[in-house]
C-alpha cells in the first residue's frame, strides 16, 4: 500500500482510537457511579479489543501487548472470575491512561515511561491471576509462528484450558479491502492467536482478471490455542462484518448443530454472501478431535455474533464523520447570507411604501429562516465539552502520581455544547490551569491539610455552564489559595511594583496573571518556570473570552474562564459616534440612558462620573479613548455596559443604531490583534464596523495601574474595583 | 505523508530568473516599485475604519470581498505626514508573509522588467529611515526606482507560539 493511503488508514485508526477511548473512560465512569452491569463491562472490554484489533493491523506491537493483558483483565471481569474492587477499578482507569499514553506514543512518537507501563502491566497480571507463561502464549508473536505454541506448551498448563485445534474459514465481501482492510494482516495478527496453517483458496484467478472488490474465496487457517472460541470471534469485530468467518472448534460435536445454524443466519443479514460458503461449511463442517475441552456454553453465542456485528453496522448511519473545512465553509457562506439579508432588508425598508405588507411580511420570513439557518450551521459545529474535560482525569491522575499527592477531580457540566474551535483551545489552557492547581494549589502533604481542617484528599472542581451567550468554566481547588504576602514580596523582587505601592487584595492576587511572574520557588517539572497564567491569560483572550479568578488564602482558589459560545457570530448592538460605527457585544449591554451635558460630573483628577439612581457611574468616552476626530457637540446617550471586573462603565456614544447579529472577522488574520477591539464586521453598507471589547479597552488605557481606584471609591461608588476610567477623562 | 510533502519541490521560479517585475507607483515625486508577484489587485481608494492605538501611518482596515485588510500609508510610514487620500489615490493589495495587506500611494504607473544585476545596492548612508526596507535601486529611462521589500516594511506581527 503506497505511504500516504496507509498514512491516511492510521488516521482513521487513530481517529477510531480517540472515540473508543472516551467511550472506555464513560465505561469507567459508569462502574464507578455503581453501574456493574455485564453491558457495561462489555462495551468496555469491546472498545480495548478494538484498539488491539487495529493496532495489530499497523504492526504497533507494544499497544497489542498492553491492550491484550488488559483485555484479559476485562474477560475475566465480565466472566465473573474477577470482583470488581475500588482497586480494582482504579487499577483499570490507570490502565486506560496508559493505553491512551501507547495509543499517543503510536501515533505521535511521544515518550511513555517503560517503568510505568511495567507497573500497569504488573498489577493487572497480578490483580487477574494471568499466568506469565500464558501470557507469553499470547503475546504477540514474532516472524516464526509456527514454532511459538509448541515451545509454550512446555509451560504450566493445568487449570488454564487445554489447547486444542480450532479451523477457521475465512472469506472476504465486498467493501473489505475499500475500507483499507488487508487479509494478509488479519492473517498475520492471527498469529499471536496461535496460528499453526494457512491454506489459500484453491485457485486465484490471473492477475489480469484480479477484481480487487469482488469477494473471496474462502481461505482456511488452523490454529492451536486455548482461547475460547468468542474470543477468537471477537477479533474479527474491527472488521465490522467485511469479512465472513466460520470458526471450529474441536470441543464437542454436540456443539455441531449450533455452527451449522450460523452460516445461514449470517447470510440473511448480508446482502451479498460469498458464493460458494455454504458448499465449504459443509465440506468442512466436522474437525476431527483432537484435544478436547469441556463444552463450553459461550459457543452458542459465539455462533450469533455475525447477526448482532451487522446489528452495530447501522450505528454508521447515525452520525456522520465530515471534515471540518467543509463546515466552516458553510459557516462562512451563512455569514455571507446574513449581511446580505440584512441588506436586503434595509434596502427594502428605504424603497418600499411603509404599506406593503406582503413585502414586510416575506422579508420577516427570510429574516426568520436565516436565523434559523444560522443557528442549525452552528449547532453542527458544537460539541460537548467533555471531549477537552475526559482528558483531564487522567492528568490529574498522572500528576498525582508524579507529585505525590492525594487528589481527585470532579467533574460537571461535561455535556455543555461549545463551538469545536473554542473546544479545541480549550485544553491547553485548562491544562495549565489544573497544573498549577496541582502544584501549588493543593497543600504538599496530607498532613498539612488535615491541620488545616480539610479532608486529606484535595479536590479540584472542573465544571461547565452556560450563561446566556457565553459559557464559564470553573476550575476550583480546595487548596492553599494564593499567598498575598508572598506575592507581593515576588512582585516587588521582580520589580513590577514599588515597595510603597498600595495593592488592594484584588490586585495583588491579579498580579499572578503578570507576564513571567510564578510564585514556585523552586523550578518544578510540573508548572516549570516562566510559563504562567500570562498564558492562559493571553490565551483565553485571543479567544474572545477572559480569566478572573478568585482566592481565599488558605482554603480555595477558583479561576473562572468566560468564554463566547462561537467564535463565529455574535449579537451585538450598533453605535454611531460621528461618522463611525462600532458594535459593542450585546451580552455585556446593560441599558442605554440620555444623557444631559449637566448631568456629568467632575472628580478631582479629571475623572468624570454619571449619577444614576443613586450611584455613580465611571464615564467612558468612546471618541476620546479611540482617538476619534472631535466634534463640536457632545456625546447625548451612553450605554452602560457591565465591565465585568470594572463594574459598570457608562459609554459615551452619539448615537444609538439598534441591536442586530454580526459575522465576526478576524483582524488577526491580515494584520495582528488590537487591544480593545475584539474583532470586526461588515456592515449593511460594506463598511467595516469594529466590534469593541469594554473591558479591555479600559485595561489598554489604563495608565498607571491603580491611580484612581482610592478616588472613586471617594466619590461613592458602590464597587470599591481597582476601576479608573474615570482618571482618563 | 510528511515525508512526501517535503520532497515536493519548491513553487517553480519564475521562468527566467535573471529578470524580475516591479510594478512601480508615485508617492509624491519618488518611484517606488514592488514584486509583481506580490500584488493582487489595485483599487481605489475609500475611507478605511481606523484602528485604536496603531502607528500613525496604519490607516485603518477595509473590507475586501469579506476579508478584513489594514491598509498602510507608504508617504506616513516614509515621511511621516499622512496622505491626503482623495478618490484619486490607489489602495495596492499585496500579500505579505501569508497576510493581505494594503497600501496607500498616490498612484500606480507601470510595469517594468528588471534584470538582476542591473539592481544596485543602496549606499548605508542614503538618509532613507528604514534601508532594510529597501531591496535596491534601479534605473530607467525617466528616473530612478526604488525597490520596495513590503514583507520588511510592514512585516506580519510575531506570532505566540505558546
Amino acid at each position: 500500500m503506497p505511504t500516504d493511503e496507509m498514512e491516511e488508514y492510521q488516521a482513521i485508526f487513530f481517529a477510531e482510537c480517540a472515540d473508543l477511548l472516551v467511550d472506555l473512560q464513560d465505561r469507567f465512569d459508569e462502574m464507578a457511579d455503581g453501574a456493574v452491569e455485564p453491558e457495561t463491562i462489555n462495551a468496555a472490554f469491546r472498545a480495548v479489543h478494538s484498539i488491539k484489533g487495529g493496532a495489530s493491523a499497523f504492526g504497533f506491537d507494544g499497544l497489542v501487548g498492553f491492550a491484550h493483558v488488559f483485555e484479559t483483565t476485562l474477560d475475566r471481569l465480565r466472566s465473573g472470575t474477577l470482583e470488581l474492587t475500588q482497586e480494582l477499578l482504579g487499577l483499570l482507569q490507570r490502565a486506560g491512561d496508559i493505553i491512551a499514553l501507547l495509543v499517543e506514543q503510536a501515533r505521535d512518537g511521544i515518550d511513555v515511561p517503560q517503568d510505568r507501563i511495567d507497573r500497569v502491566l504488573g498489577e493487572l497480571r497480578e490483580a487477574s491471576g494471568i499466568e506469565a507463561a500464558e501470557e507469553c502464549e499470547d503475546a504477540p508473536a514474532g516472524d516464526a509462528p509456527a514454532a511459538e505454541p509448541e515451545a509454550s506448551e512446555a509451560g504450566p498448563e493445568e487449570d488454564a484450558a487445554a489447547e486444542r485445534e480450532v479451523r477457521l474459514r475465512l472469506a472476504i465481501r465486498d467493501g473489505f479491502h475499500r475500507r483499507g482492510h488487508d487479509l494478509l494482516r488479519v492473517i498475520r495478527g492471527l498469529r499471536e492467536f496461535g496460528l499453526t496453517g494457512v491454506e489459500p483458496p484453491d485457485s486465484f484467478p490471473p492477475p489480469a482478471e484480479f477484481d480487487l472488490h469482488a469477494p473471496g474465496d474462502t481461505w482456511q487457517l488452523k490454529l492451536v490455542t486455548a482461547l475460547p472460541v468468542d474470543e477468537i470471534a471477537a477479533y474479527f469485530d474491527v472488521y465490522d462484518g467485511l469479512i465472513e468467518v466460520e470458526i471450529d472448534a474441536d470441543e464437542a460435536s454436540g456443539q455441531e448443530p449450533a455452527r451449522d445454524d450460523a452460516p445461514p443466519a449470517s447470510a440473511q443479514t448480508q446482502d451479498h454472501p460469498p458464493e460458494g460458503s455454504g458448499a465449504d461449511g459443509a465440506q468442512h463442517a466436522v474437525a476431527p478431535a483432537q484435544k478436547r475441552a469441556a463444552p463450553k456454553p459461550k459457543d452458542a453465542e459465539a455462533a450469533s455474533r455475525p447477526v448482532k456485528r451487522s446489528g452495530d453496522g447501522e450505528r454508521t448511519v447515525k452520525s456522520l464523520r465530515v471534515d471540518i473545512s467543509r463546515i466552516d465553509r458553510l459557516v462562512n457562506l451563512v455569514g455571507e447570507i446574513v449581511i446580505t439579508q440584512a441588506v436586503l432588508a434595509q434596502k427594502l425598508s428605504e424603497n418600499s411604501p411603509s404599506g406593503d405588507l406582503e413585502l414586510g411580511h416575506a422579508v420577516e420570513n427570510m429574516a426568520r429562516h436565516t436565523r434559523e439557518l444560522q443557528d442549525s450551521v452552528m449547532a453542527i459545529r458544537a460539541q460537548p465539552i467533555k471531549s477537552v474535560f475526559q482528558r483531564m482525569p487522567r492528568l490529574v491522575r498522572d500528576l498525582a502520581d508524579t507529585l505525590q499527592k492525594d487528589v481527585r477531580i470532579q467533574l460537571s457540566g461535561e455535556q455543555t455544547e461549545v463551538d469545536t474551535t473554542v473546544i479545541e483551545e480549550l485544553a491547553e489552557p485548562l491544562t495549565h490551569m489544573l497544573r498549577n492547581s496541582m502544584d501549588h494549589g493543593i497543600e504538599p502533604t496530607a498532613e498539612e491539610r488535615i491541620a488545616a481542617g480539610k479532608p486529606a484528599q484535595g479536590t479540584i472542581h472542573l465544571s461547565a455552564e452556560h450563561r446566556g451567550e457565553r459559557v464559564i468554566i470553573t476550575v476550583a481547588d480546595d487548596g492553599r489559595g494564593i499567598d498575598r504576602e508572598k506575592v507581593r514580596a515576588k512582585a516587588i523582587e521582580r520589580g513590577l511594583i514599588s515597595p510603597d505601592d498600595n495593592l488592594g487584595n484584588e490586585e495583588i492576587d491579579n498580579l499572578i496573571f503578570h507576564p513571567g511572574f510564578s510564585t514556585a520557588n523552586e523550578i518544578s517539572s510540573v508548572s516549570g518556570r516562566g510559563v504562567g497564567m500570562d498564558v492562559v491569560q493571553k490565551k483565553i483572550q485571543s479567544l474572545g473570552g477572559r480569566c478572573t479568578l478568585k482566592n481565599q488564602p488558605g482554603k480555595s482558589l477558583s479561576f473562572e474562564i468566560t468564554l463566547p459560545l462561537t467564535l463565529a457570530i455574535l449579537d451585538g448592538m450598533a453605535i454611531g459616534i460621528g461618522e463611525e460605527r462600532f458594535i459593542l457585544p450585546l451580552s455585556s449591554v446593560v441599558e442605554a440612558v440620555r444623557v444631559e451635558q449637566a448631568q456629568i460630573q467632575l472628580l478631582p483628577g479629571g475623572g468624570q462620573v454619571l449619577p444614576l439612581r443613586g450611584q455613580y457611574v465611571p464615564i467612558l468616552s468612546l471618541r476620546e479613548t479611540l482617538g476619534l476626530k472631535p466634534s463640536s457637540h457632545r456625546e447625548e446617550m451612553a450605554i452602560l455596559v457591565d465591565a465585568e471586573s470594572n463594574g459598570l462603565v457608562a459609554v459615551l456614544v452619539d448615537e444609538l443604531l439598534g441591536q442586530r447579529q454580526v459575522v465576526l472577522k478576524s483582524l488577526e488574520a491580515n494584520y495582528q490583534r488590537v487591544e480593545g477591539v475584539s474583532g470586526a464586521t461588515i456592515l449593511g453598507d460594506g463598511r467595516v464596523a469594529l466590534i469593541l471589547d469594554i473591558p479591555a479597552l479600559i485595561r489598554s488605557t489604563r495608565i498607571p495601574p491603580r491611580a484612581a481606584g482610592a478616588k472613586i471609591a471617594a466619590a461613592g461608588m458602590m464597587t470599591p474595583s481597582p476601576s479608573s476610567i474615570g482618571a482618563l477623562q | 505523508m510528511t515525508a512526501m510533502d517535503i520532497a515536493q519541490p519548491e513553487p517553480a521560479a519564475p521562468a527566467d530568473a535573471a529578470t524580475r517585475q516591479f510594478v512601480t507607483f508615485l508617492v509624491g515625486e519618488r518611484i517606488y516599485g514592488v514584486d509583481i508577484m506580490q500584488v493582487r489587485e489595485i483599487r481605489q481608494w475609500i475611507p478605511a475604519t481606523p484602528l485604536p492605538n496603531q502607528p500613525h501611518f496604519t490607516r485603518g482596515v477595509l473590507n475586501l470581498r469579506g476579508t478584513i485588510v489594514p491598509v498602510h500609508d507608504l508617504r506616513a510610514k516614509f515621511a511621516g505626514a499622512l496622505t491626503d487620500a482623495t478618490e484619486n489615490h490607489v489602495v495596492l493589495i499585496a500579500s505579505v508573509g501569508g497576510q493581505t495587506i494594503g497600501v496607500l500611494v498616490d498612484a500606480v504607473s507601470d510595469i517594468i522588467s528588471v534584470d538582476t544585476s542591473e539592481i544596485r545596492p543602496v549606499p548605508d548612508n542614503a538618509g532613507e529611515a528604514d534601508i532594510s526596507a529597501l531591496l535596491g535601486l534601479v534605473s530607467t529611462e525617466d528616473a530612478m526606482v526604488v525597490l520596495l521589500d513590503l514583507a520588511t516594511l510592514f512585516p506580519p506581527p510575531d506570532r505566540d507560539e505558546d
